[in-house]
């Protein structure tokens, strides 16, 4: 019988310093699934961008993880503002994020397409003042 | 000799507070005895450090045997220089061993130094800015958490043997000797050096002993001198190593520009680095220089001095940074060599996942989430295991037993009594009450 193991996660969108908790999870879960590295790599990457993005412009939300059968697949959902040009969030260094969050490093408009380039499928969709559904899947076995 | 630490059983209490600080979760308690996982241990010396009965210790050699062997050659970790000395200034102790019989070739050891610098600032300047930033390979705790915990990082690593294997591997070719060579180390990653070589498929080494046996033989025997040697001042670019931002700064010198770089000493700041690292965030570093103890070498768990202290005396140094012609020249014909080239690949050290059947360990995972959620969560360290969600992990593997935590004994016990009082209370048809009731009827019939 093959099925998916799942998790979900909350990521709390007033906790700056809590950014990487749920990514952290997700790499700790993979590693004892005895996921490849190379994959465990892209899908931190996946999930740290798409946790710092709920955080930042999300005001929250929540991520979850489904692994198996033949991906890895990371969901992420927030209700906040919303992206109203999706193709000039997927350009390179465009950012809306504020002051205070650039000068804390973050912000530099790469993360969208970070995780665009690290995933197999990748869909993004949005509604202004309803939300942000991200949705990336990484398989195991590339055909 | 196999690894970097040995447990003395008979001093040891059970305390658990060195499993509960192994950064990699290397020690179990299991039937009363400390246990260390060899393949997880990256001998960074935590447990010594924590641990109050003195019953962890770095395992070495015995000094008695060393210092008798006239035919050994002895060479020391750069933060072995500064162990000793009035504020400021730090003991001749390269005379010490002098005295004591041994060859001086810190001159080779020094040489080798510069040679590493010049050949990872050579691999910086040959790296495409994608590739970088490349990391540190001297600190053999960090190069051994790579391994085991950022495998996805090997290819950062930078590609130049310790030149303490250097130094040897130039002083063997120059001279044409093949005398065995003991090694003095600050702590039992460089003592692992031994038994576990970076990059090379057999290490220089013959023999370990630490900083403070050796400082302790010299303090007692009035041979710890105060002043350090003019060639050292002149040339102890090589001594910087042993503090944070050593290596970096010899790098930038041979390069002959300034070079981009994140030092980060200490357990927790590498671990945070490598983090970064590992989800992209270390865009423009060039080179990160990460140490395991804090201060770098000098923190290192066998040394006999205060970090602080020899600190000061490094930085009180007068390090002459530039080469000058005839070094240089020297060391551009020794780079041609490849002396100081990885001959053997470092690889990544097996992941510990659940099971090698993904959808077993998917079962696994389940089973250990669940486990966990019943488990008090405090990380007391009383069942053995480093903590709970550790705990959790050995029972979906099967190791261990669930009553091995002193909480779910416990509730086991109320369980099993709550049982045993209900039995109490009933009242059960036993053969005595039977035959009561039969005495009583025939009475009744008598009557």
């Amino acid at each position: 019988m093959s099925s998916a193991y799942v998790e979900s996660y909350v990521v709390d969108g007033n906790e700056l310093v809590a950014i990487g908790e749920a990514s952290t999870k997700i790499k700790a879960v993979l590693k004892m699934l005895g996921i490849s590295s190379d994959l465990i790599r892209r899908a931190a990457i996946v999930a740290y961008e798409a946790e710092m993005n709920l955080v930042i412009h999300g005001g929250g939300g929540s991520m979850s993880l489904e692994v198996g059968p033949g991906s890895i697949k990371i969901l992420a959902v927030d209700t906040g503002p919303g992206i109203p040009d999706i193709n000039k969030a997927m350009t390179e260094g465009f950012s809306t994020a504020s002051d205070k969050i650039r000068e804390m490093g973050f912000g530099a408009g790469m993360g969208l397409p970070n995780i665009k380039r690290n995933s197999d499928n990748f869909e993004l969709t949005s509604e202004v003042g309803k939300g942000t559904t991200l949705k990336s899947e990484i398989l195991l076995q590339k055909t | 000799m196999s690894l970097g630490i040995a447990v003395r059983h008979s001093a040891c209490r059970r305390c658990t507070k060195c499993i509960r600080s192994c950064p990699t979760r290397a020690m179990r308690i299991f039937q009363g005895m400390v246990r260390v996982d060899d393949e997880l241990c990256m001998g960074c010396g935590e447990c010594i450090r924590v641990c109050p009965w003195k019953a962890i210790e770095v395992r070495q050699d015995s000094w008695d045997t060393i210092r008798k062997n006239q035919n050994l050659l002895l060479t020391a970790d750069p933060s072995f220089y500064v162990q000793t000395g009035s504020s400021g200034r730090t003991g001749a102790l390269q005379d010490s061993l002098t005295r004591l019989g041994f060859e001086d070739i810190s001159d080779y050891i020094s040489t080798a130094y510069d040679l590493a610098a010049l050949a990872i600032g050579r691999q910086i300047n040959e790296r495409k800015p994608e590739e970088l930033p490349l990391i540190s390979t001297y600190c053999p705790a960090v190069l051994r958490l790579i391994q085991l915990n950022h495998p996805e990082l090997i290819r950062h690593l930078v590609g130049v043997e310790s030149p303490l294997e250097i130094g040897i591997d130039y002083w063997r070719n120059t001279t044409g000797r093949g005398e065995s060579v003991a090694l003095i180390a600050p702590c039992p990653a460089m003592s692992q050096l031994q038994s576990l070589p970076a990059g090379r498929v057999k290490s220089n080494f013959d023999h370990v002993v630490i900083i403070r046996q050796v400082i302790r033989t010299l303090i007692s025997e009035g041979m710890a001198g105060n002043e350090l040697p003019r060639s050292f001042e002149r040339h102890g670019r090589w001594l910087m190593w042993a503090l944070h931002g050593g290596e970096t700064r010899h790098i930038a010198a041979t390069m002959g520009r300034p070079l981009t770089s994140i030092v980060a000493t200490g357990i927790r700041n590498v671990q945070d680095l490598l983090n970064e690292l590992e989800l992209g965030r270390l865009g423009c570093v060039e080179y990160l220089e990460c140490r395991m103890c804090d201060q770098g070498c000098l923190g290192g768990v066998a040394t006999s001095e205060s970090r602080f202290m020899s600190l000061v005396r490094l930085q009180n140094l007068n390090i002459n940074w530039t080469l000058n012609k005839e070094e240089r020249e020297r060391l551009l014909e020794l780079y041609a060599t490849d002396l100081w080239r990885f001959s053997a690949p470092i690889q990544a050290l097996e992941q510990k996942s659940l099971s090698g059947d993904i959808q077993e360990a998917m079962t696994r995972l389940r089973k250990m989430n669940e486990i966990y959620t019943t488990l008090p969560g405090i990380d007391c360290g009383s069942c053995g295991h480093p903590s709970c969600r550790a705990m959790a992990e050995d029972l979906a593997r099967g190791e261990g037993e669930i009553t091995n935590c002193i909480f779910k004994l416990k509730e086991r016990i109320t369980d099993l009594s709550t049982q045993i009082f209900e039995l109490c209370g009933k009242n059960p048809e036993t053969p005595t009450s039977l035959r009561e009731h039969e005495i009583d009827g025939r009475e009744g019939v008598q009557e």
